[in-house]
This record gives structure tokens, C-alpha cells and sequence, in this order.
């Protein structure tokens, strides 16, 4: 490939000579390929009817990643699996057709990932996070407005925020004094 | 004005998640695109960029052991990576505004939030092909320009240089969150 480099102020400037316009563009047709994005939206709708099992799939790799939290206790590592499932159902959820799980999973991921300890990771917390995202798939609610699921997924949310906030105050207590007793001993 | 020609594209979709793949890959083929590769992980991924040598790379970002935005380091590497001008969009779960920052400066070309529809991504890479921008190499960077939007009556310091994005790089973003 050829790329054409200039310098100017400290800073190079390459530009490769196979630009994708040159290669795949073809001129005089309009500018938004609607009928291609339709086409892709079909494709989406026709693989449809397979998200329901694709989302017990993704509540079934939940609760496994719960149950090695359960036997193995809270730390960086239970944790970080149970993040990576709950990151892929807040990522998917919506597509497949099951929006209200993304509330709950958003909220289990901030937990997992803002936790300053995670070996005092809130058990009984993450589990109300995953029971409430395996009760949307379960119970098969698609409505956006369904509105237990949105207060449930509300209240996991304050409570998550009230936790990481207690958390982090108690860190930085902690940093403080083991920051002032290493002063004293200096 | 034009159209794409996406059987004339091809792409490697990386993401541990076998549905998300198939998601992307259902909405490529359904614009039209024939080639399309597959990898589940970073490692698998950065071979496959070696060897398919895919017109577009779309990478999840949080992947177990070697994730997306080291996938993005290693290909960002004129010196040891062949493809290192390939086009890249993040795809992730990720909204924050500082992971957008960030992937903007391991020089992620485009930034995709899930969840994914046909329209954002038909907008990611119609941006990609028709406004390529041109590749930039500092001591600190090498990416695609990270500034969108040429301001011409900038008379501030160029930022460009620097690892971190500038204050005009942090406009174009505030402009792509509305």
C-alpha cells in the first residue's frame, strides 16, 4: 500500500492511497442506501425468532457465573465474570427484544466495575440484580412500560449508587488513616 | 451523490459473544456484504487482520484476557502490524463519554454503542467510506485524525501532537452526543 506522508509542525500526516470511496462507491445513485438497511432489518427479523433462546442462554451463563460467586465468594475474579455476562445482556437485551433487562444489567455492571473491594462485594445485592434480569427473560416481558419492571430496575439502582457511594466514603477513610499512620512512622 | 457497494467490503467482526456476532453478521449480509469474517477474541482477531486482510475491522471492546482496545494498540502499529490504516469500529456496551475519549485515542476510527441497529451501523461505516480522514503519527499517537470537524478560524495550540485529545477533539465529541 502506498501512503502518502507529509510533516508539518511535528506532526505526520499519512494518507493511504487505497480509499474505500475509490473502491466501493458507486456514483450517481442517492445518498442513504434505504433499501440496504431495510434489507439488514429484515435479516435482523428474521433471525427473531431465535432471541427468546438466545437470552435464557444469556440468563443460563448468568447464574453460572452467580453460582462460582456463591462458592467462591466475592473477589476480582467472580466479579469480573459476572461483569462480562451482565456487560453482554446490557449490550444485547434491547436487539433481542427484552429492553427491561438492560436497566438491571446496566446497574450490575456499575456495581461490579466501581466496587473499590471487591472482596466486599454485596452478594445479596448482585443475586437481586440477577434475579431481576432472569425474571424479564423468564416471564417473557417485552412492553417498555411495563412498570414493575422499571421500578425494580429503578430501586436497583438507587441502592446500587447508595452501596458504591457508603463503599468508596469507607476507602477513602481508610487510605487516609493508613496515609497519616505511614507519615507518623516516617 | 453515491451508494456503497458492500459486496465490494469486506469485514471481521471480533466479540467473544457468538450472538452479537451473528447480529453483525446478519446486518452486513443484509447490506449486501458477502465477506465476512469472524473472531471471538483480540489474539484471533489480530491474526485475522493479518491474514484476511478485511476492508473494516468492528471489535467489541470488553472481551476476556486480550480486549478490544488492545487489539486497537496492537494494530495501531505501522512498524510491526500490515494493516495498520485499517478502518475500526468499537462496538460495546460502553456509553460513557470518556471510553468514547479513550478509544479515540488508541485510534478507534468509529465508536458504536449498543445496542445495535441497522441504521447506526449503516451510519458508522457510510462515514468511514465516504469521509475517510487522514492518519496522524506523533510520538504519542497514530490514528485516524481524532478532529472531525475542520474549525478554520482555530488560532489555539495544536493539540494534535499531544497523546491526550484536545479541547476542539472534545467539541466533536460533545457534537456526536448531542
Amino acid at each position: 500500500m502506498k501512503v502518502k506522508i507529509t510533516e508539518e509542525k511535528g506532526i505526520e500526516w499519512h494518507e493511504p492511497d487505497n480509499s474505500l470511496a475509490n473502491q466501493v462507491v458507486i456514483p450517481g445513485t442517492s445518498e442513504i442506501d434505504y433499501e440496504a438497511i431495510e434489507r439488514a432489518e429484515t435479516a435482523l427479523n428474521n433471525l427473531s425468532a431465535s432471541f427468546e433462546d438466545w437470552m435464557q442462554e444469556e440468563c443460563e451463563n448468568l447464574i453460572k457465573a452467580r453460582d462460582i460467586l456463591h462458592q467462591e465468594g466475592p473477589n476480582a475474579e467472580t466479579l469480573e465474570r459476572l461483569f462480562h455476562v451482565s456487560h453482554d445482556i446490557k449490550g444485547q437485551s434491547a436487539t433481542l427484544g427484552y429492553p427491561l433487562a438492560a436497566g438491571p444489567a446496566n446497574s450490575l455492571c456499575k456495581l461490579l466495575y466501581e466496587i473499590p473491594r471487591p472482596e466486599r462485594g454485596p452478594v445479596d445485592l448482585i443475586d437481586h440484580h440477577v434475579d431481576a434480569i432472569c425474571a424479564v427473560v423468564r416471564e417473557k416481558i417485552q412492553d417498555i412500560n411495563h412498570q414493575t419492571s422499571i421500578e425494580i430496575s429503578r430501586r436497583l439502582t438507587i441502592v446500587t449508587d447508595d452501596f458504591l457511594r457508603q463503599e468508596n466514603d469507607i476507602y477513602s477513610r481508610k487510605m487516609e488513616i493508613q496515609s497519616e499512620s505511614n507519615d507518623a512512622q516516617e | 451523490m453515491s451508494k456503497i457497494a458492500f459486496d465490494r467490503l469486506s469485514f471481521l467482526v471480533v466479540d467473544d459473544n457468538l450472538h452479537m456476532r451473528r447480529l453483525v453478521r446478519s446486518l452486513l449480509h443484509g447490506f449486501g456484504s458477502r465477506q465476512v469474517y469472524e473472531a471471538e477474541d483480540g489474539a484471533a482477531g489480530l491474526e485475522g487482520v493479518e491474514s484476511y486482510n478485511p476492508d473494516i475491522l468492528i471489535t467489541d471492546w470488553a472481551m476476556p484476557i486480550f480486549d478490544g482496545l488492545e487489539l486497537v494498540q496492537m494494530i495501531r502499529n505501522p512498524d510491526s502490524c500490515s494493516n495498520a490504516y485499517i478502518p475500526i469500529v468499537m462496538l460495546t456496551g460502553h456509553s460513557e463519554k470518556e471510553k468514547v475519549i479513550q478509544a479515540r485515542n488508541y485510534g478507534v476510527t468509529e465508536f458504536l454503542c449498543k445496542p445495535i441497529s441497522a441504521k447506526s451501523l449503516y451510519d458508522r461505516i457510510f462515514n468511514i467510506v465516504m469521509n475517510p480522514r487522514p492518519y496522524i503519527k506523533t510520538a504519542g499517537f497514530f490514528g485516524p485524525d481524532r478532529r472531525r470537524f475542520d474549525n478554520p478560524n482555530y488560532a489555539g495550540i495544536e493539540r494534535r501532537a499531544t497523546k491526550e485529545v484536545g479541547n476542539e477533539a472534545q467539541d466533536d465529541i460533545d457534537k456526536m452526543f448531542g
